[in-house]
């Protein structure tokens, strides 16, 4: 038993560990004074992070009425929702450039106030946000169930709207099941490789930087800006995890 | 103050039929029934929580039967409390309040207020997690109590309490209610009834059976379901009713034989059964001669202590309760399997 989970952890752990480990210091730190290296981890922690944010105003709502209502054809909504999890992201991005490339009827409006989705920062948070968004919402959806209805009807009974009842008695249950999900979307936008490439190789964020130093100088190239990037995705769920825990407490 | 015409509620599996019920202000009236019977549905319709599928729920004259719950003007104090486990104490109370945009000096006043009458001042800031239960079912009580709202719906409001916290709880419920309050109280607890009603409703199966002043009902209940949950225990369906001379019987069909109860001249209507007081049967060790014109010889079943006397349960062809003191029980010796002889007046059997 012990063997085979130990087998597991170390599938996980060792080629981060290798890494690390195989890297030269000096090589990490030239990589960490790199512009570009700099400038995409901002922008890929800067976009991923907007993207989160303006998500959560239309997918919490989404997530409680998913929880709260019962109507026909809810299972079908939930499979609707897990669509980006369960579909290659790389064709995910090919279905979005399909939707709002520059030639698109969507891409022409964008253009007409000056938006454009392709090579863009809004290309990137949208390429992210779409394969992203599903941990956030089911992550609600999870944390609006556990809220007990029978507090929202008490709150009712005391006298709030159904406005008051969410924003005074569900969302604030359901807060750390909601933090969570931002968290999860955040930390898988950061990460998104095969949909953002589809939509916006260039302004560069830092997982196609990775990929772009290897196919043009090679691993020992691509390695330094791997290493620095893990460490800021694990500082980063680790500084959220802890945030979150804080919360609930 | 309340008035409920002809109300009837679709559920998926239940149903509230034609329900008809006014309470008057300042009344303490209980909804008594079995569980399943209906009681908290009919709560929640008031409530706001179950649209009626007919009928009118008239508050002080308005029908409020569209308004949403939050327009109703009336609290609700749900069984498991629903108290706001991420407010603390004197939140929970404000939170009515604050729906009604008061101002923070006069919601701190009316807070402190019902706190103090609720006699839980020494709570106000405490973590709803860190309060026992008899403190949440105060708390709950406390914050229904705030927004006075002038009718209160109690739903089975000591289920959860321990026989010690619930005289208390009655004595300050007995206190609400003298101060002009309008209660209505579900229960399936025919004590709590007595001990705190004015009026009482009786519901089986999505339909008040029976409603009065307390008294009236537990002294005239209308069928056998109603004989039964309201504690008279010496009920019998009735075959028929046979005149002999002067004399009018109750037939009861007993196993394989048929025992014949001397009654009163009985009306027209139609009669369901027969109630026979268990306080006012006379047992005795030898035969008694007497004006009572029921007279039967009978075998000692079973006998019980309660906190009041002792329940003496006899055979006579079907089996009989019979409610005696400790003193009598103690004079006339008695055990299980003795033989002793029984004897009520026509007049004392009730025929319903």
């Amino acid at each position: 038993m012990y063997f085979f989970g130990g087998v597991a952890l170390l599938f996980i752990v060792a080629p981060v560990l290798n890494m690390f480990f195989s890297t030269e210091l000096k090589g990490i730190f030239d990589a960490a004074r790199d512009t570009q290296v700099k400038s995409s981890i901002s922008l890929t922690l800067g976009v991923s992070l907007v993207a989160t944010i303006i998500c959560a105003v239309f997918a919490v709502p989404l997530a409680y009425i998913i929880a709260r209502k019962t109507f026909r054809f809810k299972n079908i909504l939930l499979g609707i929702v897990n669509i980006p999890i369960i579909i290659p992201h790389s064709a995910a991005g090919i279905a979005l450039l399909g939707l709002v490339s520059r030639d698109t009827m969507v891409g022409q409006l964008a253009g007409k106030i000056g938006l454009s989705f392709v090579d863009s920062p809004l290309g990137i948070g949208v390429a992210m946000a779409y394969v992203s968004l599903p941990f956030l919402i089911l992550s609600a959806i999870s944390g609006f169930s556990e809220v007990p209805e029978r507090l929202e009807q008490a709150a009712q009974n005391l006298g709030a709207s159904k406005t008051k009842v969410f924003f005074r008695i569900s969302l604030p249950l359901a807060k750390k099941s909601v933090f969570t999900g931002m968290v999860l979307m955040f930390s898988r936008g950061i990460s998104e490789f095969g949909a953002v490439i589809m939509l916006a190789y260039y302004p560069t964020i830092t997982p196609i930087l990775i990929y772009d130093r290897f196919t043009s100088f090679g691993l020992a190239y691509a390695k330094p800006v791997a290493a620095i990037f893990i460490v800021i995705c694990l500082v980063v769920f680790l500084f959220f995890y802890l945030l979150t825990n804080r919360k609930s407490k | 103050m309340l008035k409920l015409q002809n109300i009837s509620v679709r559920l998926k599996d239940f149903n509230l039929e034609d329900i008809n019920l006014e309470i008057k202000k300042g009344q303490y009236h209980v909804l008594l029934g079995p569980s399943g019977s209906g009681k908290t549905v009919l709560l929640n319709t008031v409530a706001g929580f179950h649209k009626p599928e007919s009928g009118k729920i008239l508050l002080n004259n308005t029908d409020i039967s569209a308004f949403p719950p939050e327009k109703r003007n009336l609290s609700l104090l749900f069984q498991d409390l629903a108290l706001f486990p991420h407010l603390n104490v004197y939140e929970n109370l404000a939170f009515p309040l604050k729906m009604k945009n008061l101002g923070k000096p006069e919601t701190e006043q009316r807070v402190d207020k019902y706190l103090g009458l609720t006699e839980i001042s020494h709570l106000k800031f405490r973590d709803i997690s860190k309060l026992s239960g008899g403190e949440r079912q105060r708390v709950a009580l406390a914050r229904i109590l705030v927004a006075e709202s002038g009718l209160l719906l109690l739903d089975e409001p000591f289920s959860a309490i321990d026989t010690q916290l619930k005289l208390s709880f009655k004595k300050l419920l007995r206190k609400i209610s003298a101060s002009g309050v309008t209660i209505i109280h579900v229960t399936h607890d025919l004590e709590e009834s007595i001990n705190l009603a004015d009026s009482i409703s009786v519901i089986e199966n999505g339909k008040i059976i029976q409603s009065g002043p307390i008294h009236d009902v537990l002294n005239n209940p209308v069928n056998s379901f109603i004989a039964s949950f309201t504690g008279q225990r010496n009920y019998y369906n009735c075959s028929g009713i046979v005149t002999e001379g002067d004399s009018h019987f109750a037939v009861i069909d007993a196993e394989g034989a048929k025992i014949k109860i001397e009654i009163s001249p009985p009306d027209n209507s139609e009669h369901e059964g027969i109630i026979i007081d268990s306080n006012n049967i006379i047992i005795s060790d030898s035969e008694i001669k007497s004006s009572a014109r029921n007279n039967f010889k009978a075998k000692v079943e079973s006998i019980f202590r309660t906190r009041q006397h002792y329940e003496i349960e006899v055979d006579i062809g079907i089996k009989l309760w019979i409610n005696i003191t400790a003193q009598s029980f103690v004079s006339l010796n008695l055990v299980e399997g003795a033989e002793v002889y029984i004897c009520f007046k026509a007049s004392e059997v009730k025929i319903v």
